[in-house]
């Protein structure tokens, strides 16, 4: 696609006089921009968006500035703001971040969306007020740009910054998004860690980080929870870590939540092994009933020999 | 009989005309034993391109790269086909077209954007001579990139008429193809290419949330996809002055 300049800015500005209509249809239904497919008069305009990646930049950032301060619908600002993102000069970089302090929702989502493709240090630097003083979508689509741009470290500040626990629950899935291994492994040492912290670990496969957090002296609903997700890891050492973590607990919750992990990880030699060296008939009957739910071979070993016994 | 090579073509839309893409199409609707075969490949080629880079010696690397130019000349003067007489087993087909398809892979993208700078527009154009002239592997780059790019978009274009279940399915392997390329581009120190396609990934999970079926996100998708193979086709065109 090869339009000149003047033919694109022509089709673009063709554009925004028939989206006028659509603007006010938008409003009367209440659908925003953003949640819709392009209509035909949007068709064109995007398609000239596009031939704008054939111009030099120095031709193509004019336009595109045009199309912003001007009267085109939200949504082919959106997209002209993802445009913007693939032109590396500094006044690209300035649209971007002062949209991204737009109070249109849908186009400052979408320039911080570009901020973060754009991968420009300092602009991304200054999201972190835009993040503090944002609502939950704003915070989230910070966090995203982040992502995007690989930005461990102000993820990680997100989170040990966090001032409730959604929010650091939010930061932390991110970084397990990232697979920020060390960052999360630093919110381990913190103390009370969260459980957000406990899923993300469990994705990323951290045993020994899970582990410090289940013998740790943390909240107990979290220890549980961490023991628990030890099951999600599969393998030798997660099979160990939770007979052990079993055998050696006296507290029912701890057990019981090893007893889980075991079931979700299907070591059915690990619970047979346990049944075969439970001393009281109440815990044999307790593992017995968690090798029945594992349907497996084991279990069948061990019917047969209970019944037995019988 | 169809063979694994022409499977993995037909996967990625490339090296098949019209007729063969038909053939194949037509015999895998009918076969399930070869639908069965297609996704037991792709799922080698999946699980190959997720193993960890390991350093390919040069003289290999570049013993790949020219087969892989050397086909892309062939698809140029395509003529009539000999029928195929000396086959792989399928264990060293799979292992040697996923082989090519980690290497095309890491090979297009490391050769791609580099300098990353060449490939972001500035402003004013400095137009250097040596730049100019571009690195030597723009073909493979541009073949395996434009692979990645228009068959995502083809098949996004095609969710509308595909089954609920198709969908689905569809959405999830574009998902996962995406974030190898963008796993990829890291990999090969590419952070401006492997940030769009994360940038894509929020978009591709919200759609399989939905089953495939947004018009909006597959919209937004697609323009996006389009604009990036418009500055892969302006780089190759201009490339001192608009990427």
């Amino acid at each position: 696609m090869h339009f000149i300049p003047t033919t694109l800015a022509a089709l673009l500005l063709a554009g925004a006089a028939s989206a006028q209509t659509v603007v006010s249809e938008s409003r009367v239904i209440q659908v925003k921009n953003s949640d819709r497919a392009p209509t035909e008069a949007e068709e064109l305009s995007l398609a000239a968006l596009e031939g704008l990646m054939a111009q030099p930049a120095d031709r193509a950032l004019p336009i595109i500035k045009k199309v912003l301060a001007g009267s085109q619908t939200t949504l082919v600002k959106q997209r002209a703001l993802f445009v913007l993102s693939q032109i590396n000069s500094p006044e690209a970089r300035d649209i971007l971040l002062q949209t991204s302090r737009s109070a249109d929702a849908d186009l400052r989502s979408e320039a911080i969306r570009s901020i973060g493709i754009g991968g420009d240090g300092k602009a991304l630097d200054s999201l972190q007020a835009i993040y503090s003083a944002g609502n939950d979508d704003v915070k989230e689509e910070v966090l995203q740009a982040w992502l995007i741009a690989g930005r461990k470290e102000a993820v990680y500040q997100a989170a040990l910054n966090a001032k409730t626990e959604d929010e650091a629950s939010n930061a932390i899935r991110i970084l397990g998004a990232m697979n920020a291994g060390d960052e999360l492994r630093k919110l381990v040492d913190r103390p009370n860690a969260l459980s957000g912290l406990v899923d993300a670990l469990a994705i990323s496969g951290d045993l020994a980080s899970l582990r410090k957090i289940a013998e740790g002296s943390g909240e107990k609903s979290v220890r549980v929870e961490a023991v628990r997700k030890i099951g999600i890891i599969q393998g030798d050492a997660a099979h160990a870590a939770l007979r052990e973590i079993y055998s050696s607990n006296k507290d029912e919750e701890i057990r019981d939540a090893a007893l889980q992990g075991m079931l979700i990880s299907g070591d059915d030699k690990g619970v047979l092994a346990l049944y075969q060296a439970a001393k009281t008939t109440d815990e044999k009957r307790e593992l017995l009933r968690t090798l029945t739910m594992m349907d497996s071979d084991a279990a069948l070993k061990a019917i047969d020999a209970a019944l037995e016994k019988k | 009989m169809i063979t694994d090579d022409e499977l993995i073509l037909y996967y990625y839309r490339d090296g098949l005309d019209a007729d063969e893409r038909a053939r194949i199409g037509a015999a895998i609707s009918n076969d399930p034993q070869l639908a069965q075969r297609l996704q037991s490949l792709v799922a080698h080629l999946d699980a190959a391109a997720a193993m960890p880079e390991v350093p390919v010696p040069a003289d290999v690397q570049q013993r790949w790269k020219s087969a892989l130019d050397r086909a892309a000349y062939n698809d140029g003067v395509r003529t009539a086909r000999a029928p195929r007489t000396g086959r792989f087993s399928l264990h060293w087909s799979m292992a040697a077209a996923a082989a090519v398809a980690v290497v095309a892979i890491t090979l297009v993208v490391r050769t791609a954007t580099h300098p990353s700078q060449e490939r972001v527009a500035e402003v004013p154009a400095p137009a250097p001579a040596a730049e100019a002239a571009a690195t030597t592997e723009t073909p493979a780059y541009e073949r395996g990139l434009k692979f990645h790019l228009a068959s995502t978009e083809q098949r996004l274009a095609g969710l509308g008429s595909a089954k609920p279940e198709e969908r689905a399915r569809l959405v999830e392997t574009i998902t996962a193809q995406n974030r190898m390329y963008a796993l990829a581009a890291d990999r090969a120190g590419e952070p401006q290419l492997a940030r769009v396609l994360r940038a894509f990934d929020p978009i591709l999970e919200s759609l399989a949330r939905e089953g495939g079926d947004n018009t909006a996100n597959i919209a937004q998708l697609s323009f996006e996809l389009r604009v990036m193979q418009g500055r892969l086709k302006a780089g190759a065109d201009t490339p001192s002055t608009t990427l």
